[in-house]
């Protein structure tokens, strides 16, 4: 494709040609000004394509000469109402436009880019402040088997006899032949406590770690009944290198950075200010309910 | 079949047995780089399960849960109502971190989410200001000068500009108003900017998303959220729509396959709040007044694969009068108004409820050609605190004017000139669980969009739901009804296959697991909906399961399971109620020859509502003797559809 067809095609060259042809009929349809003391509304090309490009980022084609128009009235519309909303103030004690403007302020405060880059040593010794943040948790893998309390026969005394069955003759039984059936996994891989407490409860979680390793043992009660365990794998938690964590760290890093930033800026902006307040003075005491 | 069934080792067995006999006849041997292979050797193989009970297991073991509905301090009225919590914190949250809510109080989910949709409203995610709009202010750069003088004179200088525009920014060398964030800054790059750096595919699924926010006529709401497969680079090519661009429903869905289109990217979008609709979510006309047609029916069940059927605005599954029978139906029910407080009309209801769109979509089907509302369920909240909170004692309201405090327990969610509905009847509810086979985007939304998910009303709850043609007790004997069940049937969301020879009727296996830290289950229920010879809309709700041991009533009811709640103490026991529930139904009403699907209801035993922890927490707390204190969580599973062959 040859360079000017390109040229020719690119929508930007269109709105600027209809945009143009449109603005001319609206001022000649719309008529010179009669009266001096009437405000102007300039419909500038650069906002007839403005409105254009939306439309067509939105829609993925560009609009109809109808449409274009439509866009140019919304636009008029919305421009007389907003000058005239600011004559009378109304932008003034708007929660929503004043928050709305405290929150462009915020945007328009972001930290630069370069800000937001940290070198690694500064990961690093941010890692190295908030270890505890990064743990990487105990994880632990094992067998189990049901018993339902719901079942007939006391299922502590019925625990007992499997756990005696499992230890003594078959250590190897897969727990689907012992036990009764349930929606749990029988063997759960290798899995953080926290992704145990999702599917067995926290109080079953924290019972694991007391139990020995390759043995069966228990009962150890969930919400669900009573669960005869084989712990089968542990691994022990640790502080990983800021290389295996590094996005994480980074992201957290950014977070508390952006959030200091922030503050900083506001208390910049504050100190231009001199905040009078009224007489400060302790909010009125709740009165105590009488008996 | 559906192809499902390649990728699964018992049905490659099952394939295998019925071929090999016709090749044994006559053995061929193929030579391979391992050998020669005869039959023999195969059948030696393949007829067994493979001694790993895990290999070639493709499917979930759990689901995922989630919400995609939660607005953020980035909602013109979520900031207009005091919201501080923005996108980031509030994916914080999500993936487990303690934040700081709008009214300074810590808090915590009790388990981090697996994944969450961030859905702000897209008519204040705008762009600030244009750059080419001429703007006197931006006059004061000289190379913006120039370009805006070229731009004017049109012709070979307006292309030069053009041109030298695109270099520049491909140097990154654009003049400095361009750049200046005052000017450019775009809040839905933003967004999609900070959403991407929460995605942490295997772990955490942060879906891009937004909310078209239609209010259709004044209130009537036709809200949906747009739910994006992909990631920032495809969703920042095409602007989100906004209700300035238009209010209709069918018109969104034009914009969606123009997103397709340019991006290749797929999205999907899931409508709610029928109930405050006033009769227009589920009407068999469009807003503006024309019937629905073939296309629209199409585009409708293309476009729209799910419903959230459970929020903090009420549930809308479906209403008391429309299923007098149904002793569940009367849950978190908002019947008054739509969302402006126009008191609705007598027959609005009838199209505003799922469980009736679901029947309506059968008929509809007969008369164009496709189901425009064949859809699966899902809930969310539509928490406008960026505090995403469906469980009772952690529910943070839906504005910040409702995050807990004693002022809760009278003060008002709504008031339209005295048309009110009280902060007491926010619903601390909607949650979905998708059985998708891997923690990403693709893998979450291509389960959407085929509709393997589950709403609840807040608990995680475990939900297993297959329908066939040769499900038997057994199955429900075995403690891996996954395996049986994507192996015998097709799970939620799907629809069965054509009837073997001599298959009488359907059936269906559903088992459910409770939240290990919520209530028990009393029950799971088989809905089933359908349309008559005479073309009337029929639905019969069946026990198929339950806890203990209760006798059903001649017309096949359980009785209620009673209540150990203790209101005062907001506590209860799990005394009642069973851990599970599975079991295997067949239909005993079927009739071949019409149209019918199945969705399953799993009922909690009675639980203390968030109004009984309030009233326990807060000394100035003061309900009025009408607020409801206890809730029977639920979950609805997304529907199999029957249709007749032929």
């Amino acid at each position: 494709m040859s360079f000017l067809s390109k040229i020719v095609r690119e929508p930007l060259v269109h709105f600027v040609l209809i945009g143009a042809g449109v603005f001319g009929l609206y001022a000649l349809v719309a008529g010179e000004d009669e009266d001096s003391a009437r405000d102007t509304i300039v419909v500038t090309d650069g906002r007839v394509q403005q409105l254009a490009q939306v439309f067509t980022k939105t829609w993925q084609r560009p609009p109809s000469q109808d449409e274009l128009r439509g866009l140019i009235d919304a636009y008029v519309k919305e421009e007389v109402y907003y000058r005239e909303a600011l004559k009378r103030g109304l932008d003034r004690d708007d929660t929503l436009i004043r928050r709305r403007m405290q929150q462009k302020m915020e945007f328009v405060t972001e930290p630069s880019d370069e800000l937001l880059q940290p070198s690694d040593e500064t990961l690093r010794a941010y890692l190295n402040e908030n270890k505890t943040k990064f743990r990487v948790e105990p994880k632990i893998a094992f067998d189990q088997v049901f018993l339902n309390p719901n079942k007939p026969g006391e299922a502590a005394v019925r625990a007992a006899q499997t756990l005696e069955l499992l230890r003594t003759t078959r250590s190897d039984a897969k727990s689907a032949d012992v036990g009764d059936p349930t929606l749990l996994p029988d063997q759960l891989a290798l899995s953080s406590l926290s992704g145990v407490a999702r599917s067995f409860g926290d109080a079953f979680a924290a019972n694991l770690t007391d139990l020995p390793e390759n043995e069966w043992a228990g009962p150890i009660k969930s919400p669900y009944g009573l669960h005869l365990v084989r712990v089968t794998e542990r691994v022990e938690g640790y502080d990983p290198e800021l290389a295996d964590i590094r996005d994480a760290v980074l992201q957290k890093w950014r977070t508390e950075t952006r959030d200091a930033f922030q503050a900083q800026a506001y208390d910049d902006l504050l100190a231009q200010y001199e905040v009078v307040l009224p007489g400060v003075r302790e909010p009125p005491r709740q009165t105590e309910a009488a008996p | 079949m559906s192809n499902r069934f390649v990728s699964l080792p018992a049905a490659a067995v099952a394939a295998l047995i019925v071929a090999l006999p016709a090749a044994a006849e006559e053995p061929q041997s193929v030579q391979t780089d391992a050998g020669t292979i005869n039959p023999a050797k195969v059948e030696r193989f393949f007829n067994q399960p493979g001694y790993s009970p895990y290999a070639g297991r493709s499917f979930p073991t759990r689901p995922l849960f989630g919400e995609i509905h939660l607005h953020t301090s980035w909602s013109p009225d979520a900031i207009a109502g005091g919201t501080r919590v923005g996108p980031d914190e509030a994916l914080q949250y999500a993936k487990g971190a303690e934040i700081t809510s709008s009214t300074g109080q810590q808090v915590k989910l009790s388990r981090p989410y697996d994944f969450m949709m961030v859905a702000d409203h897209s008519d204040a995610l705008g762009v600030m200001s244009g750059v080419l709009e001429g703007d006197p202010s931006l006059m004061t750069d000289p190379k913006l000068k120039e370009w805006h003088e070229g731009m004017k004179a049109g012709g070979d200088k307006a292309t030069a500009v053009v041109m030298e525009m695109i270099t520049l920014q491909g140097q990154g060398k654009v003049p400095k108003p361009m750049t200046d964030p005052n000017i450019q800054f775009d809040y839905w790059r933003k967004m999609t900017e900070i959403v991407e750096g929460h995605n942490d595919p295997g772990r955490f699924t942060a879906l891009i998303g937004y909310e078209w926010t239609s209010n259709y006529g004044g209130g009537n709401n036709l809200h949906r959220n747009i739910v994006y497969r992909d990631g920032k680079e495809m969703a920042d090519q095409v602007r989100p729509l906004t209700t300035f661009d238009t209010e209709i429903p069918n018109e969104l869905w034009d914009w969606m396959a123009a997103y397709e289109e340019k991006t290749g990217g797929r999205v999907l979008a899931v409508p709610h709040n029928g109930n405050l609709s006033n009769g227009l979510m589920f009407a068999t006309e469009t807003p503006d007044g024309k019937p629905i047609d073939a296309q629209w029916a199409e585009e409708r069940a293309r476009w729209e694969p799910l419903y959230e059927v459970t929020q903090s605005k009420g549930t809308s599954e479906q209403h008391p009068k429309l299923a007098p029978s149904d002793e569940f139906a009367n849950f978190e029910i908002w019947d008054k108004y739509n969302l402006a407080g126009v008191p609705k009309e007598p027959g609005m209801i009838e199209y505003e409820y799922a469980r009736q769109a679901l029947k309506r979509g059968l008929k509809l089907e007969d008369e164009l050609g496709t189901n425009p509302f064949k859809f699966g369920l899902i809930g969310s909240t539509d928490d406008h605190t960026g505090v995403s909170s469906t469980e009772e004692n952690n529910f943070w309201g839906k504005f910040p004017a409702s995050e807990p405090g004693p002022e809760r327990s009278t003060g008002n969610a709504f008031d339209f000139d005295g048309n009110t509905v009280k902060d007491w009847q926010l619903g601390a509810s909607g949650l979905t669980a998708v059985w998708a086979p891997e923690n990403t985007r693709a893998s979450i939304w291509d389960a959407m969009k085929r509709k393997e998910v589950y709403g609840t009303t807040g608990p995680r709850m475990f939900v297993r739901f297959f329908g066939g043609w040769d499900f038997d007790e057994g199955d429900a004997q075995r403690r891996d009804p996954g395996t049986v069940g994507y192996g015998k049937g097709v799970p939620m969301g799907g629809d069965l296959p054509p009837a073997p020879e001599g298959a009488e009727a359907p059936s269906f296996l559903v088992a459910a697991l409770k939240d290990p830290i919520s209530g028990n289950l009393d029950r799971i229920q088989i809905i089933k909906g359908w349309v008559d010879a005479n073309g009337e809309m029929q639905e019969k709700i069946y026990d198929v399961v339950w806890s203990g041991d209760r006798e059903p009533d001649a017309d096949g009811k359980v009785p209620l399971i009673g209540s150990t709640v203790d209101v005062e103490k907001a506590t209860w026991t799990n005394t009642i109620g069973a851990p599970e529930l599975i079991t295997v139904w067949q239909d005993p009403d079927f009739d071949p020859s019409l149209k019918a699907f199945y969705y399953a209801r799993v009922i909690e035993i009675p639980t203390p509502r968030w109004t009984a922890y309030d009233a326990a927490y807060f000394k100035e707390a003061n309900f009025s003797a009408d607020v409801p204190m206890s809730v029977t969580e639920r979950a609805y599973t997304s529907p199999i559809w029957y249709t007749p062959q032929g």
